[in-house]
């Protein structure tokens, strides 16, 4: 009989990028990336787990600028070129490779990879992958979440009602129109919760969210299932909340399973370690280093002499850390179990980019959780839906203020070197909402001037580019896209002043940034003055109301 | 970052890059001096990165890993630059986490302009309020501070002292002696950063469940003077570690 349940989240986002004005553009490679080593990895996952008849329950929710980049024929069409050219590069590659006996079949192995992508891609899922995603959420096998539209850090503007209600609105209705029904959980965007996001998340119809461990735990009231059961707050919405334990066992530096050094490094990478004149074809610009997924390497310990990868030891890694998982998953049941009123859920949130492309092996370790998951008698996968619907009775409780980043708070979004963001990313939602109430109700060219305006508002409050500036990676390209959303904001801001928009400037930019076409510049309204006197203090206007 | 992908960089991306990375370039520097310098910058700034952000963040991070490429993608002419004043006088505090708040500031060019020209100007000051309602007058607030900073400055980072209590921000300019309040921010409310007190009426194994969580294994930023231990005050030290 079933102690207790396990909750599987994967969270799939990437921001949009998308340059339609270059032939190709390096950060474009993200997306492709993800495909190639996540997106499709999993749905051939979750088809193998239908196709042996083994049950699954998953939740997974993806990002309307992903799902918007997925649907993109552009991107598409580069996606397909991105295949054909990994796919002779592994051809290459199986050449350069043929008197190493490990390497060479490594070598196979991505070649297999990329074709059997490019064949899905475009046969399967006749391109879009969304459909291999809604195939299984049509079936009640995976929940599909809603998020924020454009992955916004929602704590930081919490000061800005009319940008946390546009953020969660628009990703809402992004849900509904890619997947053909309203979403009952949404996915708070890095756990990013601050009080009164809530209210904002009932009003769109929001039944659950989730927050981090120390969200739940530092409650107004004493969790008394710890983060074993998901609270209620007073307008109904349950926050279930992250499992540290089973967290750790993937994302630990030093013990979580990714770590092990029979497992594929995701550092070495052929596009950095060969020479230019060999690689060259298949870099950017023929000369710009990246890494291009073609590894060879083992993570072996905290050495640079890395040895090479070992696919069957890995593959029997695999075996036992996920045989480990499903077995300390079902003790902690058993346990807690004996603790508590009603069976404990265990919540285990991941982003699924970890998943396949930083551990290479972590789709076919889910897969075999999953399976053995499906054979244990004390322990049962379930959406969060089916949770709530078979026990409704919840302790009745608001979250605390925190997030799944560093130090568990906002630090990594704001900090020395991403903090100039803020005076004009929140000056470009004033100014939006001053235009909102200047031109209440425009049509034609002046009401795509202010839809456009509206996309740019919240492409620039994207989560990716704080974290990006903080991690160092990517980091001209974030400051760019900060400064390029803000400036748009501005010009139209400006040009609505002056009367006069420019066509021209207007059709770019829009076909640049084409994402949520059925926005409406109207969600950047104040709802009423309350919003205003009581913003970024919405348990003190709850209060009020009572 | 390494050097091949330095020296495709123009001179003026090197020194941009140095900049960004907070380098020290002397004057005259040569070509490879200034690579040199450039690629020990960035190796620092990678590594003191590296030991701030957890785990998790360093994974995460690999989506958008593509080794600095975008570096050379941004050409001096396409840059947009963004105003360094919105000529609006406003002070804006940003709750970071229970410790920690950042404020940013602005001024109307016609008040900046006059205090540059005064020679009665004596700096401007972030006076820190807190307190615990939010209708609070500000000259009723239970506690404050001054923060003084100078025209220079646009924003700062502010140590919290007290959790489970609002804050408030004052900008004042001081001239000849005497205060001139410019502008106020809006309220910030500080959590607790700890767990809630046990009900008067107990219960049911909570105790024996949160320290089933690891919740005394999370690194969080540690509130006031507390040490992150602190945060389980109320919880049984045998059940957490037992």
């Amino acid at each position: 009989m079933t102690s207790g349940y396990l909750i599987l989240l994967l969270h799939a986002h990437l921001p949009f990028v998308r340059h339609p004005e270059e032939g190709s553009f390096l950060e474009e490679t993200w997306l492709f990336e993800a495909i190639s080593e996540t997106y499709l990895p999993l749905l051939r996952v979750l088809n193998s787990l239908e196709t042996d008849g083994v049950a699954f329950k998953l939740a997974i929710s993806i990002s309307p600028t992903l799902t918007a980049m997925l649907q993109d024929e552009m991107l598409q069409n580069r996606f397909i070129a991105y295949c054909e050219r990994m796919i002779d590069l592994a051809g290459r590659e199986i050449e350069r490779t043929r008197d190493n006996r490990l390497n060479h079949a490594m070598a196979q192995r991505y070649r297999s990879l990329h074709e059997t992508n490019l064949r899905e891609f475009t046969e399967k899922y006749d391109r879009d992958l969304t459909r291999g995603f809604d195939y299984h959420y049509k079936r009640g096998r995976i929940e599909i979440l809603a998020t924020a539209a454009t992955h916004a850090y929602l704590p930081l503007y919490i000061q800005h009602p009319p940008a946390v209600r546009a953020q969660i609105q628009v990703g809402v209705d992004a849900h509904a129109r890619v997947f053909g029904k309203a979403a009952k959980g949404f996915w708070l965007p890095e756990c990013g919760y601050a009080p009164g996001l809530e209210e904002y998340l009932g009003d769109q119809g929001i039944r659950y969210s989730f927050v981090s461990t120390h969200g739940l735990i530092f409650s107004d009231q004493r969790p008394a299932a710890g983060v074993y059961a998901p609270m209620k707050c007073a307008n109904g919405l349950a926050f279930f909340g992250r499992d540290h334990a089973s967290s750790n066992a993937v994302w630990s530096a030093d013990e979580g399973y990714p770590s092990d050094i029979s497992y594929r490094d995701f550092y070495r990478d052929i596009g950095h370690d060969l020479p230019l004149d060999y690689i060259g074809p298949y870099l950017p610009g023929g000369r710009i280093r990246m890494n291009t997924g073609f590894k060879y390497h083992a993570v072996t310990g905290k050495t640079d002499q890395k040895l090479p990868y070992d696919p069957d030891a890995a593959d029997r890694k695999v075996g036992e850390h996920a045989q480990n998982f499903v077995y300390n998953q079902s003790k902690r049941v058993e346990r807690l179990r004996n603790l508590m009123h009603a069976p404990p859920v265990i919540v285990s949130p991941f982003d699924a980019e970890l998943f396949g492309h930083w551990w290479y092996e972590g789709p076919r370790w889910l897969e075999a959780v999953i399976r053995g998951v499906a054979e244990s008698e004390e322990l049962s996968l379930i959406t969060p839906s089916e949770y709530l619907k078979a026990h409704p009775d919840q302790q009745t409780g608001s979250p605390a203020f925190s997030s799944w980043g560093t130090k568990g708070y906002s630090e990594v979004w704001l900090d020395g070197s991403n903090d100039w963001i803020y005076p004009h990313v929140h000056k470009a939602i004033e100014r939006m909402s001053e235009l909102v109430g200047r031109f209440p109700n425009e049509s034609g060219l002046k009401r795509r001037a202010l839809n456009q305006a509206a996309r740019e508002v919240l492409l620039s409050q994207a989560s990716d580019w704080p974290f990006i500036m903080r991690a160092g990676t990517a980091v001209p390209y974030a400051v760019r896209r900060v400064k390029d959303h803000v400036a748009n904001v501005a010009h139209v801001y400006d040009a609505l002043s002056r009367g006069a928009i420019g066509t021209e400037w207007l059709t770019r930019v829009e076909r640049q940034h084409n994402l949520f076409p059925d926005l409406d510049y109207r969600g950047f309204s104040w709802t009423d003055t309350s919003e205003s006197r009581t913003a970024g203090l919405p348990s003190i206007r709850r209060e009020r109301t009572q | 970052m390494n050097r091949w992908t330095l020296s495709d960089a123009s001179f003026e991306a090197l020194l941009r890059m140095a900049d960004n990375y907070g380098a020290d370039v002397p004057d005259n520097v040569t070509r490879d001096e200034l690579e040199d310098i450039v690629e020990e910058a960035a190796e620092d700034w990678h590594l003191e990165h590296r030991r701030s952000n957890s785990h998790s963040v360093r994974i995460e991070e690999t989506k958008y890993d593509i080794q600095a490429a975008g570096e050379l993608e941004t050409r001096a002419e396409e840059e947009v630059e963004l105003p360094e004043s919105y000529n609006e006088t406003r002070v804006v505090l940003m709750l970071r986490d229970p410790s920690w708040a950042f404020a940013y500031w602005d001024l109307r060019d016609a008040e900046r302009h006059e205090f540059q020209r005064s020679e009665a100007f004596e700096g401007l000051i972030l006076r820190v309020f807190s307190m615990h309602e939010p209708e609070t007058r500000l000259d009723a607030a239970r506690q404050q501070f001054d923060i003084p900073v100078t025209l220079l400055d646009s924003r700062w980072y502010i140590n919290l002292p007290d959790q489970e209590t609002l804050y408030r921000l004052g900008l004042y300019a001081r001239i000849d002696g005497v205060e001139r309040k410019l502008a106020v921010s809006n309220l910030i409310v500080v959590p607790r950063g700890m767990i809630a007190e046990q009900p008067a009426n107990g219960g049911d194994g909570g105790d024996a469940i949160i320290a089933q969580t690891g919740i005394q294994d999370l690194d969080l930023t540690a509130t006031g003077t507390r040490i992150p231990q602190r945060i389980l005050d109320l919880i049984d030290e045998e059940l957490l570690f037992n």
